[in-house]
């Protein structure tokens, strides 16, 4: 049987806090280069969560890939996780899902064929949450397992929202809290309360479909989804991309119950301190931020909100529909100003 | 004082950082805190969180093993009050509200007097406000040329951040002439208002 089955004993740390550090990942892609091409709106300069191709006048390809080792016990759960976390990147392009591949690291021996089975049946409900078709996929004998999605998506070539594009004046909107890294740390530390791990739990398995729907019914030009950078590792993208600075209110930041008193326990996983230093020097943290609360603003988030600018009368309106579409926690975080000295502004 | 001893080797990140936490919180201040850790990621974590905190570890390093010597400094790491973030509403940010161009309703030139003595006294205050809130004619404070521009642009460069109302600027037409604060509107205003643990309108 597989429910018994916990997919943790296999790893010593999951989800996006497995990403390679953001600094030594620029430090290979800056001498990757690419030609220009004029049907390219998106490529891999701007740190964007997805490449978009101008098919012709009314179509865009919006191509991503995403996975990552295990996040938690239950296999159809991680499934689901990392399906909703590979989509998201359509959606923070302003998307709409067309099709997915599979990605899968699965050992031969030591692991019930059956958690694998549970795994993909997570992952493919996602996918046909998000309106898509799930047409086939790629599996190689690997350890620790990891399970992903390749997905392509669509969107007119005027409507992409991507990380250049936020201009100064625009209120910026967070649809997920934050946490989810600290609190999948915190229970395998046996220091999270499991009611506060299941909300985690239950705010990765979101997609984002609704919420991309929203910005682009709003006419939002700029936005992402917070991953495994945390919030100011992809804000501090959005606002060298687009030449702004980015002024974020810390006390206005939407927390997973649980996140600050886990973090105030010295529950901080360690990708914060490679996201801190990915940020040092581009942030100007106001003296007397609380330490715990400024270290979950980089907490690596698996499968995170959707985080955009949207033209302040529009703000309120945004809040609503979000909340409205079950992101019970969506926030308006912050403005975006002139550029002037650093990329981001975190306030108390 | 005998070294305290906290044994994080063979533990994975954050536990390192969660025991050195727990040290320091059950220990007096100017306690000797040894904390061992045979990761190279762990040490640094906890080398890093202990310098952000105002504390100067010693590292050293044997074979693969790491060993972290720090005094406790302080009864308590930088502002512990984690209760002011949960509530925004009850923390103590307070908004200054300027709805007019003179403050209170006697003359108006005792009025314009008090405005002079509020706008030259206001970056005194401590803490100072969080938002300066400029509406019906209080807008006229910040045009060119006003003698309380220089004034609230000095409040900006300390932080306080200036809302203008939109509205109220198209009213008297002065969207060309206004050079600091941020032209702002009713949701923001409201919002901003509504969070504020005070509102002081003098």
């Amino acid at each position: 049987m597989s429910g018994n089955f916990d997919l943790l004993t296999t790893v010593e740390y999951g989800g996006c806090s497995a990403k390679l550090a953001p600094g030594r990942l620029a430090e290979v892609l800056k001498d990757l280069h690419q030609p220009a091409h004029p049907d390219l709106l998106v490529d891999i300069t701007t740190h964007d969560d997805a490449g978009v191709l101008r098919l012709d006048a009314a179509t865009a390809l919006i191509q991503t890939v995403d996975f990552f080792p295990p996040v938690c016990g239950d296999p159809r759960t991680f499934g689901r996780i990392a399906a909703a976390n590979a989509l998201s990147d359509v959606y923070a392009m302003g998307g709409r899902v067309l099709t997915a591949l599979n990605i899968v690291g699965f050992p031969a021996t030591r692991i019930p064929l059956e958690v694998l089975a549970e795994i993909l049946a997570g992952g493919q409900e996602k996918v046909l949450e998000a309106g898509g078709l799930m047409v086939g996929g790629h599996t190689i004998d690997d350890w620790p397992p990891k399970y992903g999605l390749a997905v392509t998506g669509i969107v007119h070539p005027q409507r992409v929202i991507a990380n250049a594009g936020l201009r100064p004046g625009l209120a910026l909107i967070l649809a997920k809290p934050l946490g989810t890294g600290t609190l999948v740390a915190g229970q395998r530390t046996g220091l999270a309360a499991d009611a506060d791990y299941q909300v985690a739990l239950e705010t990765m398995q979101q997609l984002n479909r609704a919420g991309a729907e929203i910005m682009q019914a709003l006419d939002v030009k700029a936005g992402t989804d917070i991953t495994g950078f945390g919030l100011l590792g992809h804000a501090l993208q959005m606002a060298d991309a687009s030449d702004v600075t980015l002024r974020i209110q810390a006390s206005r930041v939407p927390l997973l119950a649980g996140a600050l008193a886990l973090a105030e326990a010295g529950c901080l996983p360690g990708a914060m301190f490679r996201n801190l230093d990915y940020v040092e020097g581009k942030v100007r943290f106001a003296p007397g931020l609380d330490y715990s609360l400024k270290m979950l603003l980089l907490d690596p988030q698996t499968s995170g909100g959707l985080f955009f600018g949207v033209a302040p009368e529009k703000a309120g309106e945004a809040l609503n529909r979000l909340r409205d579409a079950g992101y019970a926690a969506a926030a308006i975080v912050g403005e975006t100003v002139k550029r002037a000295g650093h990329s981001i502004e975190v306030l108390r | 004082m005998s070294e305290i001893i906290v044994d994080a080797r063979g533990q994975l990140c954050p536990k390192p950082l969660i025991l050195t936490k727990q040290a320091l919180k059950d220990n007096v201040v100017g306690a000797q805190i040894v904390v061992l850790v045979d990761n190279e990621t762990s040490c640094q974590n906890v080398e890093r969180f202990l310098s952000d905190n105002g504390m100067t570890p010693h590292v050293s390093a044997d074979g693969s093993e790491f060993i972290l010597r720090f005094t406790k400094h302080a009864p308590e790491l930088a502002v512990p009050d984690a209760e002011a973030y949960c509530t925004p509403a009850a923390n103590a940010s307070y908004v200054i509200s300027l709805a007019s161009e003179t403050v209170g309703r006697g003359p108006a030139e005792l009025g314009a007097i008090l405005m002079k003595g509020l706008m030259g006294t206001l970056k005194e205050v401590s803490p100072l406000p969080s938002h300066v809130v400029l509406y019906s004619s209080g807008v006229l404070l910040a045009v060119d040329g006003s003698p309380f521009a220089d004034a609230l642009r000095d409040l900006e460069q300390r932080g306080v951040k200036l809302l203008i109302c939109g509205t109220c600027v198209d009213y008297y037409q002065k969207k060309a002439e206004i050079h600091v604060g941020t032209i702002s509107n009713m949701l923001t205003i409201l919002e901003t208002l509504t969070r504020a643990g005070k509102v002081i309108a003098p």
